[in-house]
């Protein structure tokens, strides 16, 4: 039998309150048929309450840190859909980042998981100067095609076989980024209805830095003053997922000091796995009333534009939509009504409904890498689901999941386009007087 | 030298390696079903597709004299998944597509792993639904329901599973593919469909079910009552039937199971209540405001202090989600619990639920009840700490003192939820030897060597409700 050793299970490692968290699943299996990993494979090991008992069954000291304990803990998606199907309330998440965190250094060290979790996690997504000379060898790829030798051969020493193959999934890096060299401020339009600030992430300024500039447009048009603060970096939520709670913390400090302006109305984020991460930094830190007011202002677009006097776009635009719910605003937040109805608010839209729009695209961080096969199966599930609703466009309300469906409709060979919601209003005001068309990045 | 390969081996030969589960470490997981009192390793676990993989399966667990069942979504409360006696489980997991539905004869060919909710979701559009609606429904499979045939709180009108079977396909223990019923009312000869279900995966394993479905109700009303006491509750249950009226549903919660529910689903029961009676009647629009004003009527007349319509259907939702949760919201309030399904005739019920206070106060355990109050089908919640070895084995004697009133007082050991390893040792409670032999030699009839998941529904000969607490202290948590 393949084990790592007989390594017992850091037991003293999960608290009081975490062993009371783990008695509350009373295994009554409601959360089964929510749990993407259990619908695409059918075992109770890698089900919600497969994944707690095995916790359980650790922490008795029944089984040890085996291969079958890492396994079934990494091919869980994070995407806390149990949560939500859970009568008992029981937080997954946490329990699940806990363990991963506890099995984390007796994982088989493979190239790529030190590549991950060494050289990406680590180095290249918190620095935005490797970040763009990263972003601009992938734009200067993509458009010179496969046989660009030079570039080719950089490629293959920068990236592991696994992820070049993986290159597909990847959507086309457009040449303008964002910018963070210093403090910027986009002053509203018209009537002043407050100031914010946007949390802009790491690789959402360079892969998708057009949403950032839709969300600033579409809340000076909404009157609000928008300011990036210069000293903010990413969330934390990959290394959170990947078990390094050493640098999450690191990270989490940064943001609530960049973000400690008291002028601020909230902290607006367009990505939903950046939102429910900036939420969860109590967990980091408990009872500190600094990071509980940060937390209070932190608020994900779309959850932002449905607590305001929302401007309804004046012109119409006949599109059939289906709206493909983030698990981080869903699951992690709670938030679903929200994008829902200002979705259906807007004039000429129709959203149909979608089959299993709350099951996770099989995206999640770096599950794509990590776990490829079974991210597909999830995602080609997914788009199968799409194909029968009959929509036109599909819209999400966060960049990891718009790369994947992205990918997804690729694979497929359909031509459907994958908007973030902001994208959408953005476009839908764009032909309205005094509408800032350009946003200098 | 021929090679003999080990069962597991050839099990692997026949559906991949990836589809047989027999790692140690991994087994742990499928010791037992949603009655965590009872517990046993399989030896192996298999997933399989198709009827033909399953016959292949059975056939080569029987060539090697090894024990296996089938399990489900493992909701079950009465250990019916359970490997009593280890071997291997044939997890029907995969098989879950919708095979057919057909509307103008009403209705549905599925395999047995379909969820019960998705059958529903899947023809809502056409205004049917799949009747049997237990609360575990989200989770909870089509073949599973029919194996334990499961009720739900709509069987006070609709009845339990049986009533919506009429057909389906199984596989005997030696592998073969056997018909039964068929896409009619009623077939010829003996009522096959009906003996298999509820026979609790003992006769054979389900591979296909032909299932009725039923046209929604033109209109629905659902009342919530609120209650100072228990007893005005249930009295009420009994005028309203009394009365002539069938409601489509009639529930009881209880303020202690009331205060899980509103821990972390906050869906809108009065917390200070000491009961309150879910009440749901359905049926074409004109009829029902007379009858919901007689209910109500009847319902004040026993002192309820408040009986209020529901009056959005996501207020609607609320109420039933409240109810169907119950169960999985106990995590809130307690580490573990245990529940039996005891039914006693419907008059009994204020006695009956008085009588569960009193034995749990006898062995100093809280019990909360909810209960299909319409069918006087019981759910005692009896709340224990599995770390606890006293209250452990007081949980199983409180269960065992509530099932012994409820057969003095003329009622059964089991409403819904099966027999299973849970309560087998109670059969003699009901049945002389002698029927329980009677009972056998139909079983033996379709399961002769007794292979297909032993020691369910009767007795064993080892000692009684087999909970060895030695090895359950191990596992924390758990037991
Ligand atoms: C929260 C909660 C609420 C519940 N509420 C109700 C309720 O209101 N009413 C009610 O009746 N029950 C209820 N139950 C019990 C349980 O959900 C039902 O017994 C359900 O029918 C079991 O289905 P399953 O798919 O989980 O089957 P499993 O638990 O996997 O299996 C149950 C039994 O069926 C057999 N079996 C399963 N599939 C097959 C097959 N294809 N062929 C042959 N045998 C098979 C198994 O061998 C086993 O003996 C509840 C359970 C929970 C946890
Ligand atoms: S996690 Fe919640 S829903 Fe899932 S088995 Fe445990 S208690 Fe039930
Ligand atoms: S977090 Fe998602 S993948 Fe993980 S157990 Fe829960 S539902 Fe399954």
């Amino acid at each position: 039998m393949s084990q790592t050793g007989s390594y017992s299970f850091p037991i003293d490692l999960f608290s009081n309150d975490e062993r009371k968290l783990l008695q509350e699943c009373i295994h009554c299996g409601l959360c089964l048929p929510t749990c993407p990993t259990y619908v695409a494979n059918g075992m109770e090991m890698d089900s919600p309450r497969g994944r707690l008992y095995f916790m359980n069954a650790a922490l008795g000291g029944r089984i040890g840190l085996t291969d079958s304990l890492i396994k079934h803990t990494d091919l869980c998606l994070i995407c806390r859909a149990c949560e939500s199907a859970c009568p008992s309330g029981v937080r997954f998440g946490q329990l699940i980042e806990k363990t991963r965190d506890l099995v984390s250094p007796h994982r088989k060290q493979t190239r790529i998981n030190k590549w991950i979790s060494n050289t990406i996690l680590r180095r290249v997504i918190l620095s935005h100067r490797t970040l763009s000379v990263l972003a601009g060898i992938i734009w200067l790829y993509q458009r010179a095609g496969i046989q660009w030798l030079t570039i080719n051969t950089l490629i293959k020493y920068l990236f592991p076989k696994k992820i070049r193959a993986l290159q597909n999934t990847l959507p086309q890096i457009p040449l303008k980024r964002f910018g963070k060299n210093k403090t910027q401020i986009f002053p509203a339009t018209g009537e002043k209805q407050g100031r914010v600030s946007l949390f802009t992430g790491c690789v959402m300024d360079h892969i998708f830095p057009n949403v950032h500039a839709s969300t600033i447009r579409i809340l000076n048009w909404n009157g609000f003053d928008v300011v990036i603060p210069k000293e903010q970096t990413c969330c934390g939520a990959i290394h959170s997922h990947s078990g390094d709670l050493e640098m999450t913390k690191q990270l989490a400090l940064k943001n609530i000091s960049a973000f400690n302006d008291n002028t601020f109305d909230a902290i607006i984020v367009n990505a939903a796995g950046c939102s429910a991460q900036l939420k969860d930094y109590h967990h980091i830190f408990p009872n500190d009333p600094e990071v509980e007011r940060f937390i209070k202002k932190v608020r994900d677009v779309t959850e932002f534009l449905s607590e305001i006097d929302f401007r309804i776009p004046e012109s119409p635009l006949n599109q059939k939509v289906v709206y493909d719910e983030p698990c981080h605003l869903i699951h992690a937040q709670g938030i679903t009504k929200e994008p829902k109805k200002l979705i259906d608010n807007l004039p000429g839209i129709t959203l149909l409904p979608l089959m299993e729009s709350d099951h996770c695209c099989g995206n999640a961080g770096i599950y794509t890498v990590t776990q490829t096969e079974m991210s597909i199966e999830i995602l080609d599930r997914k788009v199968n689901f799409i194909k029968q609703s009959g929509a036109d466009l599909i819209i999400t309300a966060n960049p990891g999941c718009q790369i994947q469906l992205d990918w997804g409709i690729r694979r497929q060979n359909l031509s459907m386009n994958v908007l973030h919601i902001v994208e959408l209003i953005d476009s839908m005001y764009q032909n309205e007087p005094n509408y800032p068309t350009t946003i200098n990045l | 030298m021929k090679k003999t390969f080990s069962l597991i081996e050839q099990l692997q030969q026949l559906l991949g390696k990836d589809r047989v589960i027999s790692n140690p470490d991994e087994l742990i997981v499928f010791e037992c079903d949603a009655l965590t009192l009872h517990k046993n390793i399989p030896e192996g676990v298999v997933l399989p597709e198709s009827t033909e993989e399953v016959s292949a399966i059975t056939k080569l667990c029987s060539e090697h004299k090894t024990p296996f069942l089938a399990r489900a979504s493992g909701t079950g409360l009465s250990g019916g998944a359970t490997p009593a006696k280890g071997g291997v489980i044939i997890q029907l997991s995969r098989m879950n597509q919708i095979l057919e539905i057909d509307y103008e004869d009403e209705i549905a060919v599925v395999q047995p792993g379909v969820i019960n909710l998705h059958l529903t979701e899947a023809v809502s559009s056409r205004n049917y639904h799949f009747a049997p609606d237990p609360s575990s429904e989200k989770a909870c499979t089509i073949g599973g329901n029919v194996a334990e045939n499961a009720g739900g709180p709509h069987t006070l009108k609709y009845g339990v599973t049986t009533n919506h079977v009429l057909g389906m396909k199984t596989v005997s223990p030696t592998g073969e593919i056997v018909e039964i019923g068929g896409r009619c009312e009623d077939s010829p000869g003996y009522d096959l469909t009906g003996l298999f279900t509820g026979s609790e995966g003992t006769l054979g394993i389900i591979t296909e079910v032909t299932v009725k479905l039923t046209r929604n109700p033109e209109s629905i009303k659902t009342l919530l009552v609120v209650f100072n006491s228990v007893e005005d509750a249930s009295i009420s249950v009994s005028n309203i039937i009394a009365e002539g009226i069938i409601p489509a549903a009639m529930e009881l919660i209880d303020q202690l199971a009331i205060s899980a529910v509103e821990q972390h689903l906050n869906v809108g029961y009065p917390t200070d209540a000491t009961a309150v009676l879910l009440i749901e009647i359905d049926g074409v629009a004109t009829s029902l405001d007379k009858e919901m004003k007689r209910i109500q009527q009847i319902c004040l007349s026993n002192r309820a202090m408040i009986a209020q319509i529901a009056r959005t259907d996501k207020e609607r939702e609320d109420l039933w989600r409240g109810r169907k949760e119950t169960v999985g919201a106990l995590g809130k309030i307690t580490p573990a619990y245990y529940t039996n399904d005891g039914v006693v005739p419907r008059s009994k019920l204020p006695e009956i639920l008085a009588d569960t206070i009193r034995i749990g106060n006898k062995y100093g355990l809280r019990i909360g009840n909810i209960c299909h109050a319409g069918d006087g089908n019981i759910h005692p919640l009896i709340l224990y700490n599995p770390d606890d070895k006293n209250e452990v084995e007081n949980a199983i004697k409180v269960s065992e003192e509530i099932i012994k009133k409820c057969i003095e007082l003329g009622g059964s050991i089991t409403g819904e939820h099966g027999v299973g390893t849970e309560k087998s040792e109670y059969l003699g409670m009901m049945f002389s030897e002698e029927d329980q032999e009677q009972m056998k030699k139909i079983r033996d009839v379709f399961n002769p060597d007794y292979l297909l998941n032993p020691d369910k529904i009767f007795p064993t000969q080892s000692k009684r409700n087999k909970i060895n607490l030695k090895k359950t202290k191990k596992l924390k948590g758990w037991l």
